[in-house]
């Protein structure tokens, strides 16, 4: 679905404005206060070449981006989205204008005071011939209204230019958005929320589990075991240098028990790659089944390993400790022939067969 | 010929007059499709024939409805000889079996007459009807579309009879446009002998495919300011030109679609476009350093963006 993301033609656009909630502390002190209501579209928005390009552009920039996250619908979540969307694919223009009108309504319903007010965009495309959706959420600053519109009939609707105005300038935050695509007879989507990480129950997640009712559809443990694995293939098959493999092998023990609750495979290589090898690390990774997106870090199948390093020779002789004991006591240096010398200062605890 | 055949042929054509245009536009459309297999620039353009004109051909050269043969045209013109042969084959090959007739000016005039030079074929839609439409196809390099123009306007002035020394001249000049375009011709294959720097060779590679892809201009100054060390974006032993070709071949039709589509986003109107994308698919990290000392970063994500990537 990513690499195909060059054919998406948009189709249809139909925008909703969600306000933000009250706290209930406000509505108790002042019960009479008017409480806002989502402000919905009857029809689609009228769209032009531009906007098409715009929010091309757009959804290529987030889904197609290494930060992009690939979702299911949970069966257990209470969530009627996943109904709504199965409803919506299947359905025709009145169906699809009443359905996003649901799940803008299902979403002002579950926002607390704490959910920032936004518009819901709902962006059907074709891909290849096959329907996709895109549901974007655009955050904006209080008091930013967008502007409205009535066409024919007197329908409501939303003035697109006005919302592209809108998603350019500062006033608007980062969106999330998700695509849902149908593929051998389940709904599949692609997720982008650059405010957050992915797998922790938190205020963030709040899109994507509480609303949407999706879940990831590879756990973070295995993505992360994947990626520590293949990445130290990597560094045993194709770094020849024994300095740069102990280098390397440093950078990726870092990167998995640094502070980041994320993991980006490419701007790892950014990172700690010299540039003549980050494009065939990435190519490395990808053909060896890991993912070169973002996922959330999850140690739990990997952490003993993390823990120690371990040098085997060809010879037969191993060398093995803490991460931290080896970068403080030995040396690595390449010499001729592909071999190298390991010198190691230390004290001697005791010498035993094994 | 008697006015009723005349009437019969306004009302025959006034039914079929759309068909011919339709069949005029799509032979120029397979035309073009086949010269850009070769990557041949080339300038495409057709006309229908005027309801007068028509029957004003039909009286004069007393010719039934059916026996006009240039109810449609398509004129092909292109830079040099060398693409007019290279097309006159690519044409002959591609429509054996519907070309009706072919006629090769210089072929059939003998080495002292000078004048029109263009090839023109009688191509059918269809290789099998016996009633088929029939569009008749020019083909000319710039400089014999020149003289023709050029000569048509001179000798057709509404009123004047030109006497025959001002039409020796103006066939006089056909020799100088032939003497033109041999001279022309020479000088491209004496350019093409030079050794060249890496950036000339990529452009010269791209030429073919972005004049008949994208655009018939480009700014040059641009182009080479993005190319001047393209070499760090390749591997040593990578065989650069073969690597575009083939990417070209893979990916043409959706960057010349996409060109087309985005005014706004500059570098889809240069031929740099070409390894820009090629890189972005393959060495995208390269590529992203190597962009940060030439341009803003946010040109580069529009690109990839429009391409239906993203740099995130």
């Amino acid at each position: 679905m990513r690499s195909s993301i060059r054919d998406l033609q948009i189709e249809e656009l139909i925008v909703h404005d969600i306000p933000k909630k009250l706290a209930q502390r406000i509505l108790r002190q002042t019960p009479d206060i008017l409480i806002e209501q989502p402000v919905l579209s009857q029809v689609a928005s009228p769209v032009n070449e531009e906007i098409i390009n715009f929010f091309h552009d757009r959804i290529a920039g987030t889904i197609g981006s290494t930060t992009a996250v690939d979702v299911l619908f949970n069966p257990e979540s209470e969530s009627p989205i996943g109904r709504h969307i199965n409803e919506y694919f299947t359905g025709n223009v009145d169906d699809r204008i009443l359905i996003t009108q649901q799940i803008a309504q299902y979403l002002f319903e579950i926002q607390n005071a704490q959910n920032s007010s936004g518009l819901l965009l709902f962006i059907r495309c074709s891909l290849r011939k096959q329907t996709v959706l895109a549901i974007l959420k655009v955050e904006r600053e209080e008091g930013v209204r967008v502007k409205r519109q009535i066409v024919r009939e007197g329908l409501m609707t939303f003035d697109v230019e006005h919302i592209r105005d809108l998603m350019l300038t500062e006033k608007t935050r980062l969106f999330k958005i998700v695509l849902f695509y149908k593929k051998d007879n389940v709904i599949k989507g692609i997720l982008c929320d650059q405010q957050r990480g992915y797998g922790r129950k938190d205020v963030a997640d709040f899109f994507i589990f509480d609303f949407l009712g999706c879940k990831l559809t590879e756990e973070p443990q295995i993505l992360t075991k994947k990626y520590f694995e293949v990445t130290q293939k990597y560094i045993n098959e194709r770094i020849h240098s024994p300095e740069k493999k102990g280098e390397m092998l440093n950078h990726l023990t870092s990167e998995l028990t640094n502070q980041s609750e994320m993991i980006n495979p490419t701007d790892f290589a950014r990172r700690a790659l010299p540039i003549e090898r980050r494009d065939e690390y990435i190519r490395f990774i990808q053909e060896n089944g890991a993912i070169i997106g973002s996922f959330t870090k999850d140690n739990t199948m990997i952490d003993s390993r993390l823990k120690r390093i371990q040098y085997e020779f060809t010879s037969g002789i191993y060398v093995f400790g803490s991460q931290e004991a080896i970068n403080a006591n030995s040396r690595v240096t390449d010499m001729d022939n592909g071999r190298m010398r390991m010198e190691i200062t230390d004290f001697l605890k005791q010498v035993k067969t094994k | 010929m008697n006015s009723s055949k005349l009437d019969e042929a306004r009302t025959f054509w006034l039914e079929e007059k759309e068909i011919f245009l339709k069949y005029g536009v799509a032979l120029k459309s397979e035309i073009k499709e086949v010269l850009k297999t070769a990557n041949i620039p080339v300038t495409l353009s057709h006309r229908i024939k005027g309801d007068d004109s028509l029957l004003k051909k039909m009286l004069m050269k007393d010719k039934t409805y059916d026996d006009v043969n240039d109810k449609v045209g398509v004129r092909a013109v292109v830079h040099f000889l060398s693409d007019l042969r290279s097309s006159d084959v690519l044409i002959c090959e591609a429509f054996e079996e519907r070309i009706k007739k072919r006629e090769s000016k210089l072929e059939v005039s003998d080495d002292s007459t000078f004048g029109y030079l263009s090839i023109h074929y009688d191509i059918a839609n269809c290789a099998l009807s016996e009633n088929p439409l029939i569009c008749e196809l020019q083909l000319r390099t710039v400089c014999q579309n020149a003289w023709s123009e050029l000569a048509h306007i001179l000798s057709y002035k509404p009123g004047i009879d030109i006497p025959s020394d001002i039409k020796r001249e103006i066939n006089a000049l056909s020799a100088l446009m032939e003497i033109a375009d041999n001279q022309f011709q020479m000088i491209l294959d004496m350019i093409n002998k030079l050794p060249v720097s890496n950036p000339v060779r990529i452009l010269r590679a791209l030429d073919g495919f972005f004049h008949s892809s994208i655009a018939a201009w480009y700014d040059s100054e641009m182009s080479h300011y993005f190319l001047d060390d393209v070499a760090s974006l390749y591997d040593s032993d990578e065989d650069i030109i073969n690597m575009l070709n083939i990417f070209i071949e893979k990916n043409g039709s959706d960057i010349s679609s996409i060109a087309s589509k985005r005014p706004d986003v500059l570098f889809f109107s240069q031929p740099e476009i070409v390894v820009i994308l090629e890189r972005l698919e393959s060495k995208q990290l390269m590529l992203e350093k190597y962009w940060e000392s030439k341009y803003p970063m946010e040109q580069l994500e529009a690109i990839a963006n429009a391409w239906g990537k993203s740099l995130a």
